[in-house]
C-alpha cells in the first residue's frame, strides 16, 4: 500500500495567495488516488511570507502552483509505486 | 470561467498586504520608500526588462494601494511623501475609480489580424480571395495584411487552410463591454470615463495586472485604530471567501478582532429592498409603467443611465441593500465609520455618493488586512455565529437571479399584481435583455441586472470561484431561520420606519 500525505495551509495568508487552487488539485488527485492519498489540513505552517504552502510526507513546500503540486505528488506516488514493486517482487 | 489565482494577482495581493502592513505597525512613512525594493528582492521571478522598471512598477502599485491616483502631479514624488498626503487628505472625489498603470501597461497589438510563419504562400491564396478590402498582398515570400484597409472582418482567417492568420485580443478592450478601454498612439490603454461603469472586468482580465483600483486601506486602518465606532457591513456574497465554507463564525471574530466594533450583515438590507421594490412594483407597473429595472447592482444602475438613458426612468427608485443597512445603522450610530465589504468595485463609488457609507473594502483588500495584521481565521473554525436578521431571500441577492427570487416572494403580498421576472448577468447579457424590453418583446416585465457574470459572487473583488461559493450561500440559506423577506417581521417593521429614506428621489 502506497501512502502520501499531504497537508495543505488553510491560513488566511495562504489562502489569499491561492492556497484554494492546490486544494482544488488535492481533491482532484483523490479521486484518482484514493486511499493512496491522505489529506490533512494545517492552520498555519509558519512560511507565511512564502505562501501557498503544503506539507507533503512531512516536507515542507512553500509557493507552490497547482501544476507544481500535482507533479510532486505524482512523482512521489510513482517512485512508491516502483519500491512497492521492487520489494514484493523479490 | 474558472477563477484562479495568477502571478499577477498574486503581485497585487503581495502589494496591498504589505503596505497594509506597514501601515498597521505604523511604519509607513519610515519605511515605505524600500518597500518597492524590499518586493523586488523578495520575488524571484523577473517579469519586466530589468529591475529598475520592476521598482517603478512596484511604487505604482504601492500607490493604488494607498488610494493615490497615478495622476502626474504624484509622479515624481517620493513614496513617503505621498503617503502623509494620503494619510491627511480626504480621497479626491470626481477622479476614475479604475486606472491604467502606464508603465506597467504592455501596448499589446491593436491590430486585429497577423499572418504568422505558418503561412506558405501557397498558390490557392484563399486569403486574398476572402478579402473584400483588398487588403492582402504577396509580399516577399508571404501574405501581408494592409491595416490601413482592413475592417476586421475575419474573413481571411476563416479562409486560410493553414490556419496561418491569428486573430488577436487586446485582453482589456475585450473585457469591457462598453468599450471604455481604448488605446492611446501608444498603443497604451486609456479609460474613457464618460463610458465606464467601475465594473471592473478590466482590472481582472489583464494578464499584465496593469489595471486595477484604488484601494481605501490606509484610512480604513486609520479608524479601526482610532477612537471612532467602526460598523463592518459584509455583503452577503462574502461566504465561503475567506476559506470557511459556509460558516461565518470565523469571519465576524475576524473581524472583532481587527477592530470593528460592530459586524453587520447587508443581506437584512436586501430584505428591505426585496419588501419596498415588490412594493414599489405593485405600484407602478403595468398602471404607470411597462416594466422596471432593479436598482442592487450599482455597475448595472451607472450602464443604464450612460448607455441607455431612455430606460434610466424605469430604474427602481430604492436604495441599494448596501444604502438600506447603512441608513438603519445610522439611526443608532450616528457618528460611527461604516465600512462597506463586499466583491465589488463599483461601490466604492456608490459609497462616496451615497454620504451615508464611509469606506469600502473588496474581499481580497479584506483578507490582505487581515494578514498584515497577523489575523488567521483558520485557528478560528470553532467560533460560532450569532443567529441572522435575515432571510434566505435577503441572503440570495448575492447570486444571478437572487433578486428576481426575492422579488417572485415579496409579490405575494399583492394579490393582483401581473409580475413576471426575468434576470441578465453580465453587461452584455443585460443590454439584450433591456433592448427587448424596449421593443416590447420581452416575455417579463421586472429586469434584475447585474453587472457580473454569476452576480456578485463573481465580482472582482472574490476569492473564491462563484461556482464553489454557490453552492456555500445554498447551505447557509436552506439552515436560515426565516426563509422569506415577506416573513420578515424585523425587516417590515424597520420598512415602516425608514419607508420614504429608502428612495432614492426622496430629500429625507
Amino acid at each position: 500500500m502506497t501512502k502520501i500525505t499531504v497537508g495543505l495551509c488553510a491560513g488566511t495568508s495562504c489562502h489569499l495567495m491561492g492556497g484554494m487552487d492546490l486544494g482544488t488539485v488535492i481533491e482532484e488527485l483523490k479521486v484518482k488516488l484514493g486511499d493512496d492519498l491522505q489529506v490533512q489540513k494545517h492552520t498555519c505552517l509558519n512560511q507565511c511570507r512564502k505562501g501557498p504552502n503544503v506539507m507533503l510526507n512531512g516536507m515542507l513546500f512553500v509557493g507552490m502552483t497547482p501544476e507544481q503540486l500535482k507533479n510532486e505528488i505524482l512523482a512521489l506516488h510513482d517512485r512508491e509505486e516502483e519500491n512497492n514493486h521492487d520489494t514484493t517482487g523479490q | 470561467m474558472t477563477l484562479q489565482v495568477n502571478e499577477v494577482t498574486k503581485i497585487r495581493r503581495k502589494v496591498m498586504t504589505e503596505t497594509a502592513r506597514l501601515h498597521w505597525n505604523g511604519n509607513l512613512i519610515k519605511e515605505i520608500d524600500q518597500l518597492p525594493e524590499r518586493l523586488t528582492a523578495e520575488h524571484e521571478h523577473r517579469y519586466r526588462c530589468c529591475e529598475f522598471k520592476e521598482k517603478a512598477i512596484y511604487a505604482e502599485r504601492i500607490k493604488l494601494a494607498m488610494g493615490l491616483s497615478l495622476a502626474p502631479e504624484h509622479a515624481k514624488k517620493r513614496l513617503s511623501t505621498l503617503a502623509r498626503h494620503s494619510l491627511t487628505h480626504s480621497h479626491e472625489k470626481n477622479r476614475s475609480q479604475v486606472e491604467v498603470i502606464d508603465i506597467a501597461c504592455d501596448g499589446c497589438p491593436i491590430d486585429k489580424y497577423f499572418i504568422t510563419n505558418a503561412c506558405r504562400n501557397c498558390l490557392g491564396h484563399n486569403c486574398q480571395q476572402a478579402c473584400r478590402r483588398g487588403a492582402i498582398t504577396i509580399v516577399g515570400n508571404q501574405a501581408y495584411i494592409d491595416q490601413s484597409k482592413c475592417v476586421e472582418c475575419g474573413m481571411c482567417r476563416k479562409a486560410c487552410k493553414y490556419g496561418a492568420i491569428l486573430e488577436v485580443h487586446r485582453p482589456c478592450e475585450a473585457a469591457c463591454p462598453v468599450n471604455a478601454v481604448i488605446a492611446d498612439q501608444n498603443r497604451k490603454a486609456i479609460i474613457d470615463n464618460g463610458k465606464c461603469t467601475d465594473c471592473g472586468n478590466c482590472m481582472v482580465s489583464c494578464p499584465f495586472g496593469a489595471i486595477s483600483d484604488h484601494s481605501q486601506l490606509l484610512k480604513i486602518i486609520d479608524w479601526l485604530k482610532g477612537e471612532e465606532k467602526t460598523v463592518a457591513m459584509v455583503a452577503p456574497a462574502i461566504i465561503g471567501q475567506m476559506g470557511q465554507k459556509e460558516k461565518l463564525g470565523p469571519l465576524f471574530q475576524a473581524l472583532k478582532q481587527l477592530g470593528f466594533d460592530r459586524v453587520e450583515e447587508v443581506s437584512f438590507g436586501a430584505d428591505l429592498v426585496a419588501l419596498g421594490e415588490s412594493e414599489e412594483f405593485a405600484n407602478r407597473v403595468p398602471v404607470k409603467d411597462p416594466y422596471m429595472l432593479s436598482s442592487c447592482c450599482p455597475a448595472f444602475v451607472k450602464f443604464v443611465k450612460i448607455h441607455r438613458p431612455g430606460q434610466a426612468e424605469y430604474l427602481s427608485t430604492m436604495v441599494s441593500p448596501m444604502v438600506a443597512m447603512a441608513k438603519t445603522l445610522r439611526e443608532d450610530l450616528p457618528l460611527a465609520k461604516i465600512v462597506f465589504i463586499g466583491p465589488c468595485v463599483a461601490k466604492k463609488r456608490e459609497a462616496m455618493e451615497s454620504k451615508v457609507v464611509d469606506g469600502v473594502l473588496t474581499f481580497e483588500e479584506l483578507a490582505a488586512l487581515f494578514v498584515a495584521a497577523d489575523i488567521n481565521l483558520a485557528t478560528m473554525e470553532e467560533a460560532q455565529e450569532e443567529a441572522s436578521k435575515a432571510s434566505k431571500d435577503g441572503q440570495g441577492f448575492a447570486a444571478a437571479g437572487g433578486v428576481r427570487a426575492a422579488m417572485v416572494n415579496g409579490i405575494k403580498r399583492f394579490a393582483d399584481a401581473d409580475f413576471r421576472g426575468g434576470s441578465a448577468q453580465g453587461l452584455e447579457e443585460c443590454l439584450a435583455q433591456l433592448k427587448l424590453l424596449e421593443k416590447s418583446e420581452a416575455s417579463f416585465n421586472f429586469l434584475e441586472g447585474m453587472a457580473c457574470s454569476g452576480g456578485c459572487l463573481g465580482g472582482p473583488g472574490a476569492l473564491v470561484d462563484n461556482r464553489q461559493t454557490k453552492r456555500f450561500l445554498d447551505v447557509r440559506g436552506s439552515q436560515l431561520e426565516c426563509q422569506n423577506s415577506g416573513d420578515n417581521r424585523l425587516a417590515i417593521e424597520k420598512l415602516k420606519d425608514l419607508g420614504h429614506s429608502l428612495h432614492k428621489s426622496s430629500k429625507k
